[in-house]
């Protein structure tokens, strides 16, 4: 057995134990999602993420910095105000991989998210948002003086 | 012979007085244990207790220090106006916020101390600070510890 | 087990407001040792925040999530006094559970 499928395995028990002892709902413990992550555009990523497009949307607040001095730390902030929203996902366009992480809202939970994501070099930023089963977007060009993805 | 005598027991004698000198020197107070270039890693305690512009030239500081010694251990021990640029929200006199800053420090090794006497002389809640940060009961106290039982060498930028 | 997360939970107004700092290398899979080897992938996958066994979060991280990984969110219903449970589960396997009382 190799050592990726030993990994996968590993995990799916990992998950599966903690679904049974109720630290988690099984439906919480769904596959990571292998294809979104593997994207390396923002059109495989939102379909892979069960989109057919994205409309640019202002109810969506984007908080990043113009410059980030260290591309290893980027911090990021999104609001929206879009009425259900149920996902929140931040793709860095030019990373070796698009998707960089995928946020689900839960009911009660508010539709804000704050995170710090690596950026390989000075790229556009997408903050995509599912809401009433549609993804929009709101977008904004991040210059990285200092590359964070190592190699 | 009697010289020879002589001469042997006055440098015996001599090799008795440097034996209890050197014995003298020996225990050395613990704090200069690790000296740079004896091996080991080199450590350094920031103090930063002056505000908002002293903190902006520490993180870079910090940040050339890091590129040209990545392998230094480095505590900043914040007190007085140096905890204000660790209070989520603060800015410096361009607008930008320190999180950034702070959080690849953070992720890079540095460590963040912060004075829970200054915290409470200054009314300035735990919870407002940077989670990058960390509470010590009090920032003198830290920095005289940190040089005199860890061996850090004291900077202040 | 890996190394603990800090966990802060506040209530203002019924909001709870979660950040976590976790302890996590998140190597990218692209960086080469010293030697030129590659060092392989290894990074947090999910991230799950529960409050009275509801989840209150879900975040599925990429390698390009930077290394000591933060997060802040916020969910409503939350009480002073209470437990918020974070688990994170990384692409080894691993796993890490820490909790915080909500200030």
């Amino acid at each position: 057995m190799n050592q990726k499928r030993r990994e996968v395995l590993r995990v799916s028990a990992v998950l599966s134990l903690m679904a049974a002892t109720g630290l988690i709902s099984e439906a919480q413990a769904a596959e990571w999602n292998k294809t979104a992550f593997d994207g390396k555009s923002v059109a495989d990523v939102i379909k892979a993420l069960g989109g057919s497009g994205t409309e640019k949307s202002g109810a969506i607040t984007f908080n990043a910095p113009d410059i980030a001095e260290n591309g290893a730390v980027v911090p990021v902030a999104v609001t929206s105000t879009l009425p259900d929203t149920e996902q929140i996902a931040i793709l860095v366009e030019k990373n070796p991989n698009t998707l960089a992480a995928d946020f689900t809202i839960p009911a009660g939970t508010e539709p804000f998210v704050s995170t710090r994501v690596k950026m390989g070099q000075t790229s556009v930023v997408h903050a995509a948002v599912k809401a009433g089963g549609k993804w929009y977007v709101a977008s904004k060009e991040i210059k990285v003086t200092l590359g964070g993805c190592g190699g | 012979m009697r010289r020879a005598f002589i001469r042997a027991t006055a440098a015996l004698a001599a090799i008795g007085l440097s034996a209890r000198a050197a014995a003298q020197q020996a225990p050395a107070p613990a704090g200069t244990g690790a000296k740079a270039g004896k091996g080991g890693r080199v450590k350094v305690v920031y103090q930063l207790s002056e505000g908002i512009d002293q903190a902006v030239r520490a993180m870079a500081n910090l940040r050339n220090h890091l590129n040209a010694a990545p392998d230094t251990k480095i505590v900043v021990v914040a007190f007085g106006y140096g905890v204000d640029f660790l209070v989520e929200g603060a800015k410096d006199s361009r607008g930008n916020t320190f999180e950034a800053a702070v959080g690849a420090l953070g992720s890079s090794g540095v460590e963040f101390r912060v004075c829970r006497n200054t915290l409470t002389a200054r009314r300035i809640s735990e919870q407002s600070l940077l989670m990058d940060a960390k509470i010590v009961q009090a920032g003198v106290v830290e920095i005289a510890r940190l040089q005199f039982d860890e061996g850090y060498a004291y900077l202040k930028p | 087990m890996a190394d603990p997360m800090r966990v802060r939970a506040t209530e203002n107004g019924g909001v709870v407001d979660v950040k976590i700092l976790m302890k996590h290398d998140m190597e990218t899979g692209q960086r080469k040792d010293a030697a030129g080897k590659t060092i392989p992938a290894w990074h947090i996958q999910t991230v799950i925040a529960t409050y009275k066994g509801r989840e209150v979060f879900n975040a599925q991280f990429g390698p390009a999530v930077s290394k000591d990984p933060f997060l802040n969110f916020k969910f409503k219903g939350g009480a002073k006094g209470d437990k918020v449970t974070v688990t994170w589960v990384d692409n080894r396997g691993d796993k890490r559970t820490d909790e915080a009382t909500i200030a």
